[in-house]
């Protein structure tokens, strides 16, 4: 899917020659030290970033040719690592900006209210079904400025779910949150990705969540790869061990 | 953004400000209905600009250019071209949108206080420009809206717009308020509806994230530019309404102060509210027409500096206008009648405050 990735700002290499793939419906992790490159990756397939070479492919097509608000409509969906969801609307409307590539009206239609009526329900019925099943549906009416920063973390999530998306990238989805808190996230992913049929890409720095939910997992350091597999090859990859004990450089 | 207190509130407050807008005409001369006329086109050109610069987070400082490209093109269209009246506003609409989405362009590029700049020149170079075409504008002298006539005094062929009532007991000055107030209730249904929909939300997702409006699918160049066009032709339909009204449009009724004004009336109102740039308008409007003519002699030139004092004041005391004011109070009052504080300080991970009836955590995420 990756491959070969490379993104200079200047001199500066945050993405090296960066290649690895994952399968459908698989849940898998990137992971590395900070300044890895990892959430820039996020941002070259949704395209934020430029990449300078190499390609992302998502079933069989190149995302690098694609325009920014494309990626959604492919089914490309992502969260932030720093959060990014709009504080002047309410959280119900939060998500339902997510389900924007699923959806339809422009200025035409919407000034005439009533062929959009239809849709505005839908959207909104689909967007409350993902807020309960998130456990956030009685914050819907609410606007998103002064929540808790977990919850605005699950309310990103929310949104990025309302885009119907196939592969889902993460960034940091339990950052800030408590150790059972933790857990509970990660077996909430695992279910989501099997209720909504999803693949998964996650940024995590919690290891035991990484460890425990992960079918494959990508390291990577300055930019490049260093290993790749599953949970236990990682582990004990040499490679991996150095780069997070800062002994290889 | 679309829940505003309890739904009687809305309703009962609704029910009051009809019944006042359908009274005004009968309480007041004829010279304040035609102010109250005025305050209006205002009041349309200020809501163009609040979809563009209070939902969308692009600033203008060229609205007044458009209201007066709407007045002009009225204007040429009922002189020259013998239009309907009331047909008018739609091609000063359509000819706005164009403007709208040209002047637009460069907001592609720029945002904040530099498109504010280039705006800038735009309400600068519209007296300038009416001036230059002249043979079409009627230049520094200005251009009567006239209609050719059978019944015109002295026997002339063509004399000024009129507003001959259909209805007996209906002034010339009410039927025309009633006019325009339909005019304008379109007008502002027509942002409403634009606000609460999915377009309205996209334009709110650019305004305060732009990355994540991205990444959801919106296509955040054509939606700043639709949005530029779309508040242009609003702001255009104001202009043909004043055009209409005044029977006269003049290159120093569209100069770079009606920009600001507009701005003002969207600040003071409420930017970002729907019919905040109605409240602003008539706020600005009762001061510069009713208050500031009433000032004792040797304060009269001192207007502009009261109004500019009182701003300052409203921005310390109310930073988001009257009706983004009187939004807060009412989340404010929800918020403590439902148990819960308002949520900006409610613990830090755990609980997700809010209604306060229902505790919850991350923990019963999972739980479902």
């Amino acid at each position: 899917m990756v491959d070969n990735v490379g993104v200079h700002f200047g001199g500066v290499s945050a993405l090296d020659g960066l290649s690895f793939s994952i399968e459908e419906g698989q849940l898998a992790a990137l992971i590395g030290p900070n300044g890895a490159g990892k959430t820039t990756l996020f941002n070259v397939v949704s395209r934020i970033y430029e990449a300078s070479e190499g390609a992302v492919t998502f079933d069989g097509r190149d995302l690098l040719a694609m325009p920014a608000h494309s990626i959604a409509e492919l089914g490309v969906g992502r969260t932030f690592q720093n959060l990014a969801l709009v504080p002047g609307l309410t959280v119900l409307e939060n998500v339902m900006v997510g389900a924007h590539s699923r959806s339809s009206g422009g200025f035409w239609s919407a000034i005439l209210r009533f062929p959009q009526a239809a849709e505005e329900r839908r959207v909104a019925t689909r967007a409350h079904e993902i807020l309960e099943r998130l456990s956030l549906d009685h914050l819907a009416g609410r606007p998103c400025a002064g929540l808790p920063y977990g919850t605005l973390k699950r309310i990103e999530f929310a949104r990025a779910l309302a885009g119907k998306p196939r592969l889902l990238m993460l960034d940091e989805p339990a950052s800030g949150l408590t150790h059972g808190e933790v857990d509970e996230l990660g077996a909430l992913i695992r279910q989501i990705r099997d209720e909504f049929d999803l693949t998964v890409l996650l940024v995590e720095h919690h290891m035991s969540m990484v460890m425990a939910i992960s079918e494959k997992i990508v390291v990577m350091d300055l930019g490049t790869k260093i290993a790749e597999g599953d949970p236990a090859a990682v582990r004990d990859d040499p490679a991996v061990i150095s780069a997070y004990l800062g002994a290889s450089t | 953004m679309t829940s505003t207190g309890p739904r009687w509130v809305r309703y009962a407050s609704g029910a009051v400000m009809a019944v006042v807008l359908v009274a005004l005409p009968f309480m007041f001369p004829a010279f304040r209905v035609n102010q109250f006329v005025t305050w209006m086109c205002l009041a349309v050109a200020a809501a163009g600009l609040n979809l563009l610069t209070g939902f969308n987070g692009q600033i203008s400082v060229g609205h007044g250019a458009l209201y007066g490209l709407g007045a002009y093109t009225a204007a040429i269209l009922v002189t020259d071209s013998g239009w309907p009246m009331l047909a008018t506003p739609v091609a000063a609409a359509a000819v706005c949108f164009v403007a709208g989405v040209v002047i637009g362009l460069p907001a592609l590029r720029i945002k904040g206080l530099y498109l504010a700049l280039v705006t800038l020149a735009v309400a600068t170079l519209f007296p300038a420009l009416v001036e230059q075409f002249s043979s079409l504008t009627g230049g520094s002298s200005g251009l009567s809206l006239v209609v050719p006539q059978d019944d015109c005094p002295r026997g002339r062929p063509e004399c000024p717009v009129r507003w001959e009532s259909p209805i007996d007991g209906l002034a010339s000055d009410q039927w025309r308020y009633f006019v325009f107030l339909a005019v304008t209730v379109v007008m502002f249904i027509v942002v409403a509806n634009i606000v609460r929909s999915r377009t309205g939300r996209s334009l709110v997702a650019i305004r305060d994230n732009e990355v994540a409006a991205e990444a959801s699918g919106v296509n955040v160049s054509r939606a700043k530019i639709l949005t530029f066009g779309t508040s242009a032709a609003i702001a255009g339909v104001g202009g043909a309404m004043l055009a209409l009204n005044n029977g006269r449009v003049n290159p120093t009724s569209f100069t770079l102060l009606v920009s600001i004004y507009l701005l003002v009336a969207v600040v003071v109102g409420g930017a970002a509210t729907i019919v905040g740039p109605a409240v602003g308008t008539v706020v600005a409007g009762l001061f510069n027409d009713v208050i500031a003519p009433e000032l004792p002699g040797r304060f009269e030139n001192a207007a502009p500096v009261i109004l500019g004092v009182l701003l300052v004041i409203q921005m310390l005391l109310a930073p988001n206008g009257i009706v983004g004011q009187i939004r807060d109070l009412q989340a404010r009052i929800a918020a403590r009648r439902h148990g819960g504080d308002p949520g900006g300080q409610t613990g830090h991970l755990a609980t997700p405050g809010g209604t306060g009836t229902e505790p919850e955590d991350l923990g019963s995420a999972s739980g479902t």
